[in-house]
């Protein structure tokens, strides 16, 4: 009876992830198999697939736009992550030092990304435009001298980290809030009372605890930042000059403009790979900071 | 050198009077443990006393320094948190090492304490583990040890056994007792448990709506209770109450059965009688009392009976085994029984 | 009083101004790139090109009306609201009994397929379904933009839902069973309402980031099934001299997602983060 019973439950359990395995099956596994199958072969537009072995990759590799790509995309990555992490953190033990939060703080705090990058995109564009924009007058005012920001082939790659720290700085902010909020009081008393000055406490107690984390927010922007592509698209395409040609508006270009649909698959599956390590080893890290 | 001293000393929150007005002294090396039921002020007064809250008005001096205005690093004091409070990410060495490198205490001496500190709480071989290695009982013998390597003039606990198991606690509480006796550092000890107060305070003090009840040592505070919220709270089972007319040296209880208790006091009272002061009484002698419910517990028996409509406990010896319903006459020691004043609550006799 | 009770507070009074202030400073930094958006898409052409920025203008609805009389606005407003509600419903429905089934037996393919569909470019996913879509003539339909769309919501439902379902103590569910509740029954009449307010939130998320994904309706949707944010992307190009209409449109785009962050807001970053740290 028991036995019965209980394999009917888990029949039930599995008819229950059914739907969702057959969807996952048709549009995610399908997907990545097909496109690990795609990066050994040509697919060129309205002719039958062949195989090619690695020549895809051996083309990246001798590829000096790929390589341009992956320099682009590690250091949006870098300068981005390095903003982010600090800032939200700075703004973090500004919110948890003011102990309330009001809620419309609150919602300025959310809204930024919340915009659909489109719309962030089309805003910047406005705001930083060479001449006319809002940005270079708020410089002008502080006595400093206009940036062409997107148009300059030096600024563009600190200026889009700029625009996803607006959009996504908050966001870090408010995870870190949520893990400094769950830190326990006795501990920063105890401090007290061992007479740590209150900067040598955020350096020696709060910070270490607080790694975890930042590890978890890492993460989280590590995949956004890595596979960057929305904003890009939309206000420079990888321009000035390839100077914002992220790996994944290099991917897009190859495959859905010049349709080299093996080319782009290996380049597709090199990203996911490049994402999958950076992510492996900050999950590592949070692991080992887990105290 | 490092006695205490609070005088008319407030605390509020907001509008809300925590500590009305307190005054109390402990001496040099003395072991106090504060109890009372929670929120009774006793962990505030704990905190004030580190310097980890305000106080609203009045003083507090640490040997002969007003301590009001100090941070809790300058007042020299150690203490051992409810929940240890050690820090995660160091390791034992480090999390005793710690307050002694924010003093700047030489590498060399830190060391020499740490060893020590270790050696005496039996825990050298944890001293590269971090807190989540260890056991309930090993963080708690940490967080002694950082208290003890600060060799501070005040230790304070805040109901440090609270969250150790049944065993572990009693052997903990023998420890920290021993440790008092050996490290001769004046002790503040706050529970709400009474049985830790009985067994490790030199001086007691009974708190309730912060306000002291009555200090003392154990014997007395269980001999000589102030009023009938000490003896009620001391003890256990709790002593029963009961009211009581008193006319020629015995008190009529509500059932208008008369106990024969030797008092020369009249009128209305509350009679207290603790469960352990009842004694059975040759039959035909006493008050007999309906047996409600028995509970052997190996070293004796609880008896539960009502009186009127109130319930009360007797304590008797293990081979006294009544059968519920039966009809057992009790009667009590001599010198047992406590009088209370029924409006405020004063002892009487 | 005594001196500490006199000059503590007016320490942390002081301490708070400042948070307080550099607080404000930063919000008014964060606030200032969607406040000159809104207000540009009110200036008329000549203000909004000025230079210096007007900040005192005569505001005019000119550029709303401009947008949404020359341009099939609302028809892309339409295709928006059909693809990210559809994929959305399809991501609740087939998310929901999966997370819960999966929370039950502590099946781990639902956190790893959410992880490998977050870490995937979008053109890993992209190239196969432009193939299938190709041959099946697919391509430009809602069909294929709801089932796309619906592999950004899927992952969202879970992502949400699993660590909810976790923190429902198992007890609960065993009482449920014992009470005769069959695994259908146990869902819908404890489980579910035991974690409304991760619903609301994971609904929310996966209808604002399925409004808000871009890649895959660029390369699959054509005129007539085309959603406000492709269709805002193609208005960079026309009105780059319209400021005023691009932030109309800016404005207009933004404002769903922005209305239903902030009316969860006090939930929403718990559902972005608990299924990072659970996993």
């Amino acid at each position: 009876m028991q036995l019965s019973a209980s394999s009917r439950h888990r029949g039930a359990l599995a008819l229950l992830s059914m739907p969702a395995v057959l969807f996952t099956a048709m549009m995610v596994v399908f997907p990545i198999l097909y496109t690990i199958w795609l990066s050994f072969r040509t697919a060129p537009l309205g002719h039958a697939t062949q195989f090619v072995g690695l020549a895809n990759y051996s083309q990246l590799a001798h590829a000096p736009q790929f390589w341009n790509s992956i320099k682009v995309s590690l250091t949006l990555y870098v300068i981005s992550l390095a903003l982010q992490l600090t800032g939200g953190t700075y703004l973090a033990v500004l919110l948890f030092q003011a102990k309330r939060m009001p809620a419309i703080l609150r919602s300025v705090l959310i809204s930024p990304f919340m915009v659909p990058p489109v719309v962030v995109g089309m805003m910047f564009l406005v705001i930083l435009d060479p001449s006319l924009g809002a940005a270079n007058w708020v410089l002008s005012l502080f006595g400093i001298g206009p940036s062409a920001w997107l148009a300059s082939p030096e600024w563009v790659i600190p200026t889009v980290a700029l625009i996803d720290t607006w959009q996504w700085m908050p966001f870090v902010a408010l995870i870190v809030l949520g893990g400094l909020q769950s830190l326990p009081p006795s501990v920063y008393e105890a401090a007290k009372i061992d007479g740590a000055p209150s900067r040598l406490v955020f350096w020696r107690i709060t910070l270490p605890l607080l790694l975890p984390t930042l590890a978890t927010a890492a993460i989280l922007r590590t995949v956004d930042l890595l596979r960057f592509f929305d904003i890009i698209y939309v206000t420079t395409q990888g321009g000035p000059l390839n100077a914002s040609d992220t790996l994944n508006i290099y991917g897009f270009h190859i495959g859905f403009e010049l349709f080299q649909f093996g080319y782009a698959s290996a380049l597709a599956m090199t990203l996911t790979a490049m994402v999958f390590g950076v992510v492996l080893a900050l999950n590592r890290l949070r692991k080992a900071v887990d105290w | 050198m490092a006695s205490l001293r609070m005088q008319g000393l407030k605390k509020r929150f907001g509008t809300m009077e925590i500590i009305p007005s307190l005054d109390l002294e402990i001496a040099d090396h003395e072991f106090v443990v504060f109890v009372g039921p929670s929120g009774c002020g006793k962990s505030t007064l704990l905190r004030i006393i580190a310097g980890l809250e305000p106080i609203t008005e009045g003083d507090l001096f640490i040997g002969d320094q007003r301590v009001n205005d100090l941070t809790p690093a300058q007042r020299d004091i150690a203490m051992v948190f409810q929940d240890y409070a050690l820090y995660p990410h160091m390791t034992v060495y480090q999390n005793m090492a710690f307050g002694l490198q924010m003093r700047h205490t030489p590498q060399a001496e830190i060391d020499a304490r740490v060893q020590n500190a270790a050696r005496l709480l039996d825990i050298e071989p944890l001293l590269k583990r971090r807190p989540r290695a260890l056991s309930g009982g090993q963080r708690q013998r940490v967080a002694m040890g950082r208290a003890i390597v600060r060799d501070p003039k005040v230790f304070l606990f805040d109901e440090p056994l609270s969250n150790l198991d049944a065993q572990l606690r009693g052997q903990v509480r023998s420890e920290i007792k021993a440790l008092s006796q050996r490290l001769k550092t004046t002790m503040i000890f706050v529970t709400h448990d009474q049985v830790e107060a009985m067994t490790m305070a030199d001086r007691i003090v009974v708190l309730r709506g912060g306000v002291i009840q009555q200090v003392g040592a154990p014997e007395e505070i269980y001999g000589r209770p102030a009023n009938r919220f000490v003896a009620g709270f001391i003890g256990s089972p709790s002593m029963n109450f009961l009211p009581v007319n008193l006319a020629d040296g015995a008190a009529h209880l509500p059932d208008s059965r008369t106990l024969n208790i030797g008092t020369a006091l009249r009128g209305t009272a509350v009679l207290g009688i603790r469960p352990e002061h009842f004694i059975p009484a040759p039959e035909g002698t006493g008050m007999p009392v309906d047996v409600t419910l028995v509970e052997p517990l190996g070293s004796d028996t609880l008896v539960h009976f009502l009186v009127g409509d109130i319930k009360c406990i007797a304590r008797v010896a293990p081979d006294t085994r009544p059968h519920v319903g039966e009809r057992l006459p009790l009667s009590v020691a001599p010198g047992k029984a406590y009088l209370f004043d029924p409006e405020t609550g004063a002892r009487l006799a | 009083m005594s001196d500490r009770t006199l000059s503590q507070p007016r320490r942390e009074q002081l301490m708070r101004v400042l948070v307080i202030a550099q607080l404000v400073i930063l919000a008014i930094g964060i606030l200032f790139p969607i406040a000159w958006m809104v207000t540009s898409s009110f200036k008329s052409s000549a203000d909004v090109t000025a230079y210096p920025p007007t900040l005192l203008f005569r505001p005019t609805l000119d550029n709303y009306t401009r947008l949404l009389q020359t341009t099939p606005f609302f028809s892309y407003a339409r295709n928006s609201l059909i693809e990210s509600g559809s994929s959305t419903l399809i991501g609740l429905l087939l998310g929901v009994p999966a997370a819960y089934a999966a929370s039950i037996t502590r099946a781990s393919w639902p956190a790893l397929v959410t992880l490998s569909a977050r870490m995937a470019p979008g053109t890993l996913f992209l190239i196969p379904w432009y193939i299938v879509f190709r041959d099946l003539g697919m391509v430009g339909t809602y069909g294929a933009l709801i089932l796309t769309q619906a592999a950004i919501t899927l992952p969202i439902v879970i992502w949400v839902l699993l660590p909810a379902f976790d923190a429902i103590p198992r007890s609960i569910l065993e009482a449920a069973g014992v009470d005769g509740c069959g695994i259908l029954r146990s869902l819908w009449r404890v489980a579910l309402p035991l974690v409304s307010s991760g619903l609301v939130i994971a609904t929310i998320l996966a209808f604002v980031f399925s409004w808000n994904y871009f890649l895959f309706a660029l390369v699959l949707s054509d005129e007539n099934t085309k959603p406000l944010v492709v269709a805002a992307f193609n208005y960079i190009g026309e009105g780059s001299t319209d400021w005023g209409g691009l932030m109309a449109a800016a404005t207009l785009i933004a404002l769903p997602p922005l209305v239903l962050a902030i009316a969860v807001q006090r939930w929403l970053v718990a559902g972005l983060t608990l299924g990072a740290v659970k996993g």
